[in-house]
């Protein structure tokens, strides 16, 4: 539960989640509405799939993903937007993890 | 997601199945004239820990921990309700008199919140998931409205209430389901471009 907190704490995340409700949507179309960096959108994406948020197949080259919430959980999205929750933990230390990840993980790329 | 071990839960599941293959027999001895459900009990225990074996069996090693996990889940689930009727049909509830009825009806009411709440809680398309996702809702609040209408009404209204509630609940689910299944022929598929 820890990471479903963890997870929905964040702006970015919980619009990812938004908009995976119109059905799914590959990587690079999900990062098209957001103005910050491939590696920084590919934490996010980890962090959703870690707290079993969303689903993620790949198709070709490219990684699907689809909406992955319970009642409980799209409640608990709809209270921390409702009372605009943001993250404690600066954005740098999540472009830094991504960092990390894609240079463990450099040839599975979500873009 | 694991809230509880593997282990945890195979042994939970254990003792809940054997509580109630154990529960059902001794009913079938003390009440012979429903030999039939006790049976059928008895048997829905068996079929499912034979499906997990069969499972553990034939499929192949990654996939089979979560299938297995997923399975024990359900083995325990259906014990959990399969126990909540055994202990009812023993009289333990209703010797607690308005108190045990009441909790009977919480019980029911929060296991269909349980269902209800994983119900989108599955990788599928975007018009399964719009209907998914009206399942899900309709059916927690209506769970919800079960529940607290055994908590907070006269005893007297809280079943019709209660019963009620999720009717209404399915109805909506329903209605909104066929509209959308109507809304969506009516509609051409969209195309992907890019």
């Amino acid at each position: 539960m820890n990471k479903v907190f963890k997870a929905l704490a964040d702006p970015t995340r919980r619009q990812v989640l938004a908009l995976l409700k119109d059905g799914p949507l590959t990587a690079g179309e999900l990062a098209d509405h957001f103005d910050v960096s491939k590696p920084t959108m590919s934490a996010h994406f980890t962090v959703l799939r870690e707290a079993d948020l969303i689903d993620s197949s790949k198709a070709g080259k490219t990684i699907v993903y689809c909406l992955k919430l319970s009642v409980l959980e799209e409640a608990l999205a709809g209270f921390a937007e409702l009372l605009g929750i943001q993250a404690k933990a600066p954005l740098g230390n999540l472009h830094a993890e991504a960092t990390f990840s894609n240079a463990k993980e450099s040839d599975e790329s979500d873009f | 997601m694991k809230a509880i071990s593997d282990k945890l839960l195979f042994s939970l599941t254990i003792a809940i199945s054997l509580w109630v293959v154990f529960t059902s027999g001794y009913l079938l001895y003390a009440d012979s004239e429903h030999p039939g459900r006790y049976l059928l009990a008895i048997a829905i225990m068996g079929a499912a820990w034979t499906i997990r074996h069969f499972v553990r069996r034939h499929a192949e090693p990654a996939p089979t921990s979560l299938a297995k996990r997923k399975l024990t889940q359900s083995i325990a689930l259906a014990g959990v309700m399969l126990s909540l009727a055994l202990v009812m049909r023993l009289g333990w509830i209703d010797g607690l008199g308005e108190f045990g009825v009441r909790a009977r009806g919480i019980i029911s009411g929060a296991i269909v919140v349980l269902i209800a709440n994983a119900i989108p809680k599955q990788v599928s398309s975007a018009r399964r998931l719009a209907m998914l996702r009206i399942a899900g809702w309709a059916l927690v609040i209506g769970g919800l409205g079960n529940v607290l209408a055994w908590l907070l009404l006269p005893l007297a209204y809280a079943n019709e209430a209660a019963t009620l509630a999720i009717f209404f609940a399915l109805t909506y689910a329903i209605v909104r389901i066929l509209w959308l299944i109507c809304k969506n022929r009516s509609i051409p598929p969209p195309t992907r471009s890019g």
